[in-house]
């Protein structure tokens, strides 16, 4: 607020408030309808920034339901610590801060991210999987999170903290096949009303961002010309398509539908990695030529070497 | 740690409940064909309960994350929407 302020421009937020609808006038978008009375506000361009369930963008007919498979369902507890503790167990100092992220049995086998972030004085603990999954399974998010938080190598990290909140929230897993129409006359989509998500890197927030300012640029742009047309509103698409987020979009683009396929990447190879690993490092007598040869069977007998070096190549293809 | 119960984690939360829910079931009948119920399990709070012969919503503690309309898509039996302004989940830690 005071940077529009101090900039000479002005914003005028109007909080506990929420859009209903777009106001149309045949094919363009020319304002809101808001649940107040008089609630309608009038817009050269309404830029949808309502989040992955935008209703907007769905009211206005750029995109339709969200299919199941293409977004994830995540719980998160933000846990206080104090700081001394999260500096020592966590082994930063200052200003420091600790992202760890787990795969696999961390969310039930199922395609998604279990993470333990570090705050000033508290851990942000999450977990989350595809919601097509969860469905199919038929798991509560809230038991996939605990399941997760009393695993023995995470409770210890947990240990003493007090659950300070619960929050729940949709992540867009669709990647670049997922994406909206993202303008049209007189209205852009941002962030994750765009479904703008990088499953891959877990980036969300500073796609929103960077989108916000392409749409911002590209307002202003229309503004010169006078011109709030699908046509010149497009120059938002063209700044997408330029930047780092159409081309990492891109690069993951078949990443979901791959490990979606594939379930043996959070079941069967990491536990087979385990297995080999609590063979090979166990001393027990036996040599490591004769645990090599036990591993090397053990995983014949589960999957042929064959198939796993295609899984793997396919992997790499999906993600590179 | 401490574990909590669902109902414990959500004392945490603060809400300000509106007096109708911004839920809705539309045909409780196609609830009763319906064999999976989603709704009862891939809710983060246990919103929907199957109870009665009919499912009832317990909007008061909704995160509004939007699972439970996804989930309910095939059917189109559920009429989702944000609670009115001023009304809903207030995070405090985001």
């Amino acid at each position: 607020m005071d940077g529009a302020e101090s900039a000479g421009g002005g914003a005028l937020i109007v909080p506990e408030t929420v859009v209903q609808s777009a106001l149309m006038d045949g094919e363009r978008v020319i304002g809101v309808h808001t649940g107040r009375p008089d609630g309608d506000l009038y817009a050269d361009v309404v830029i949808a920034a309502d989040g992955v369930n935008s209703l907007l963008a769905q009211n206005v007919g750029l995109r339709d339901e969200i299919p199941p498979d293409q977004v994830a369902a995540a719980v998160k507890e933000v846990i206080t610590l104090p700081r001394e503790t999260i500096e020592d167990r966590f082994n930063i100092t200052g200003d420091q801060g600790v992202t760890i992220e787990l795969y696999a049995d961390a969310t039930w086998g199922m395609p998604g991210t279990a993470f333990i972030y570090t705050n000033r004085d508290s851990l942000s603990v999450g977990c989350g999987a595809l919601l097509s999954q969860l469905m199919e399974r038929s798991v509560q998010p809230n038991d996939l999170l605990e399941r997760f938080k009393s695993h023995p190598v995470v409770a210890p990290l947990l240990e003493g903290g007090e659950t300070r909140e619960y929050l729940a929230h949709l992540i867009p897993e669709g990647g670049l096949h997922g994406l909206p129409k993202l303008s049209t006359h007189g209205m852009l989509v941002v962030g994750d009303a765009a479904m703008l998500v990088n499953s891959m890197h877990r980036e969300g927030s500073n796609l929103a961002m960077t989108s916000a300012k392409f749409a911002a640029e590209a307002v202003l742009r229309a503004k010169e010309r006078n011109d709030f047309s699908a046509g010149s509103l497009s120059h938002y698409d063209g700044l997408l398509r330029d930047s780092h987020i159409y081309k990492d979009l891109y690069k993951y683009r078949n990443m979901t539908r791959f490990f979606e396929t594939h379930p043996e990447f959070f079941g069967l190879y990491p536990d087979l990695l385990n297995e080999a690993a609590r063979e090979m490092l166990t001393v027990d007598g036996e040599s490591k030529r004769a645990k090599q040869r036990k591993i090397f069977w053990d995983a014949m007998r589960k999957r042929k070497p064959w198939t796993t070096a295609i899984d793997f190549f396919k992997a790499w293809r999906s993600i590179a | 740690m401490k574990k909590l119960t669902l109902e414990q984690k959500l004392f945490l939360v603060g809400f300000r409940p509106d007096a109708e829910s911004h839920l809705r079931i539309i045909d409780q009948d196609k609830c009763r064909q319906c064999e999976m119920k989603p709704c009862t399990y891939i809710c983060p709070v246990n919103t929907y309960r199957w109870e009665n012969d009919q499912i009832t919503v317990f909007f008061e503690g909704c995160l509004e994350c939007g699972a439970c309309r996804i989930a309910c898509a095939e059917c189109e039996n559920l009429e989702w929407s944000y609670p009115r302004g001023g009304f809903g989940v207030n995070y405090r830690t985001g």
